[in-house]
């Protein structure tokens, strides 16, 4: 479970990065965090994975206060939280394959693990046939589904993904979200920062929105826009364009806008090793 | 650390020596460069301290008696030498002796067939336990009645014992200087590779890798780069070596006082001093250097 109790965070500068922000996950959610740039949605990952930490308040995980944790701690910490960013950040000098084995052999996972669990996660994200390619060669949502593979080789408790889409055409940011939400299905909780409306509002997910560092908005089941103001601001900045509403109707209608989960079938013996 | 993380942290050196060889040549060089001098130094104290050694091994001192002394005079002066805690040895040479010693050395003995032995004195040659102690011993000695002149022959040990003591000094200075010099150009060397490794290393931090892990290929980078050096300048300093002992030996005993210390002892000695601090600024320098760029 993590838990923001009462969280400020302001950096050297000055900047008021968030502002007495309060909220608690539970394991197994997908939550999306929403707000414009600058509002306070990367700081809010950074707090979880101790780049940061509050100048006020307390970030739980399980029980645990990680504002307080150690320095010495932090990796065995982010041992359990996979990563994923809008720029992949993905070593482009070595292989898909040694990309997410890198990830094992740094927590120390034997050899025999490694080979493994590897051609597991790839043929899950659906790209065991390019395990011997370089990032370079693969497509922008290939490699968002290597830095999947990557941050999901551990079997973390919690994903954290900074704009994953942000880089990707609707289409690979359809199979992105299938994918983590196959993962979330498997109990990993998910959390994910985004500017992509139509994408929240079609998942139907909790959406937190942040605002000037502040916590405006906690909907169990929410759309990226609310508010009637900000409907009407959206209708009248886009013409002629449908309302998240109507997006979301459709959505529900049509099943080719469904989330389409792209996973390679694993082999029988993959499954019983 | 696991073996397999072992495994990784040397192949993470290895390839990030091959990555940046530039500037891995220009740390290996300037460690060989430091050793090199160090050794140079090293290798003139060590043939130094060798023909001390000889030379304190030789009867350093001898006493002249006045010509005509008696008896009585010499016995006791002979005694008292006998009796002396610093005194390792003591020979008593008589006239007749010192004349034949004294034509043996000259090429024309006819010369010195009439010559009047009565007019050579008697001599001891004293060794003692300690060389340096001979100035005292000296001056005990000159006041003994009979006792004529006290013959230091410590010239040459002085000056080569303070040779050793000014190599001394200047292989520490050249030791200081140099290794601060390495120091800095390792440290160079490793923020080069930890800059154009900053994408990786941050990958590295986020998917849960201790500073240890981040930081122990820089330091065998170090390391390496010091062994390298330390290999390099071994050669080096062996060829030349080598050849300056088969410049200056030809035709010298390797048993004479001033006889050079052979190349295969030498060799023994300066690898594993080189071994020692090729590696351990190599790897203290990466250190240092991968402490202050890494965070985690």
């Amino acid at each position: 479970m993590i838990e923001f109790r009462n969280v400020s965070m302001t950096y050297q500068t000055g900047t008021i990065a968030l502002k007495d922000v309060s909220f608690t996950i539970q394991d197994g959610e997908f939550v999306f965090i929403i707000g414009r740039s600058g509002a306070g949605k990367s700081t809010l990952i950074k707090l979880l994975t101790c780049e940061e930490h509050p100048t006020d308040g307390q970030v739980m995980i399980d029980q645990y206060d990680i504002s307080e944790i150690k320095r010495s701690l932090v990796p065995y910490l982010r041992r359990n939280i996979g990563m994923v960013f809008q720029d992949f950040r993905l070593i482009y000098t070595k292989t898909v394959y040694e990309n997410v084995a890198f990830a094992m052999e740094i927590i120390g996972a034997s050899r025999r693990l490694i080979r493994r669990r590897v051609p597991i996660v790839l043929s899950i994200v659906g790209l065991r046939d390019k395990a011997n390619a370089r990032p370079g060669e693969l497509s922008g949502g290939e490699q968002q589904r290597v830095a999947i593979a990557r941050a999901m080789v551990n079997n973390p408790m919690l994903i954290l993904a900074d704009e994953p889409t942000g880089n990707l055409d609707p289409a690979n940011s359809e199979t992105l979200m299938a994918l983590l939400e196959e993962i979330n299905h498997a109990g990993t909780t998910i959390l994910i920062c985004t500017h992509d409306r139509d994408l929240v509002d079609r998942m139907q997910k909790r959406v937190i929105e942040i605002d000037g560092g502040c916590l405006v908005r906690d909907d169990s089941i929410g759309l990226y826009v609310r508010s009637c103001v900000e409907k009407e601001a959206l209708q009248t900045t886009e013409e002629g364009a449908l309302t998240a509403e109507d997006t979301l109707e459709d959505s529900r209608q049509d099943d080719s806008k469904k989330p389409k989960i792209v996973s390679q079938p694993v082999t029988e013996s993959e499954v019983q090793s | 650390m696991r073996m397999t993380t072992i495994g990784n942290s040397i192949k993470e050196s290895i390839f990030s020596i091959i990555r940046h060889p530039m500037v891995t040549i220009a740390s290996i060089t300037t460690i060989s460069l430091m050793l090199v001098l160090i050794g140079s130094f090293m290798a003139f104290s060590i043939n130094a301290q060798q023909i001390l050694e000889r030379a304190g091994q030789q009867p350093p001192i001898e006493i002249t008696m006045e010509i005509g002394v008696d008896e009585e005079q010499l016995d006791s002066v002979e005694e008292m030498l006998k009796q002396h805690e610093d005194v390792l040895e003591s020979i008593r040479y008589t006239p007749q002796q010192n004349f034949e010693h004294f034509k043996e050395n000259m090429d024309a003995k006819d010369l010195f067939e009439d010559f009047p032995v009565e007019n050579i004195p008697y001599t001891f040659m004293v060794r003692l336990s300690d060389p340096d102690k001979g100035e005292s011993f000296s001056a005990q000695i000159r006041g003994l009645p009979g006792v004529r002149k006290v013959t230091l022959e410590q010239s040459v040990m002085r000056f080569l014992s303070q040779a050793i003591v000014w190599v001394q000094y200047a292989s520490l200075i050249a030791f200081i200087v140099l290794s601060i010099i390495s120091f800095f150009i390792i440290s160079n060397m490793v923020r080069v590779a930890v800059f154009s490794r900053g994408e990786e290393i941050n990958i590295m931090k986020y998917v849960g890798a201790t500073n240890w892990y981040i930081r122990v290929p820089y330091i065998l980078e170090g390391a390496l780069v010091g062994l390298a050096g330390a290999l390099l300048a071994w050669g080096v300093t062996l060829f030349a070596y080598e050849r300056l002992y088969a410049t200056l030996m030809s035709g010298v005993k390797p048993t004479d006082i001033l006889a050079m210390v052979e190349p295969g002892a030498v060799s023994g000695q300066l690898l594993w001093i080189y071994l020692l601090i090729g590696i351990g600024i190599g790897s203290l320098g990466s250190a240092v250097s991968v402490r202050r760029h890494i965070f985690v």
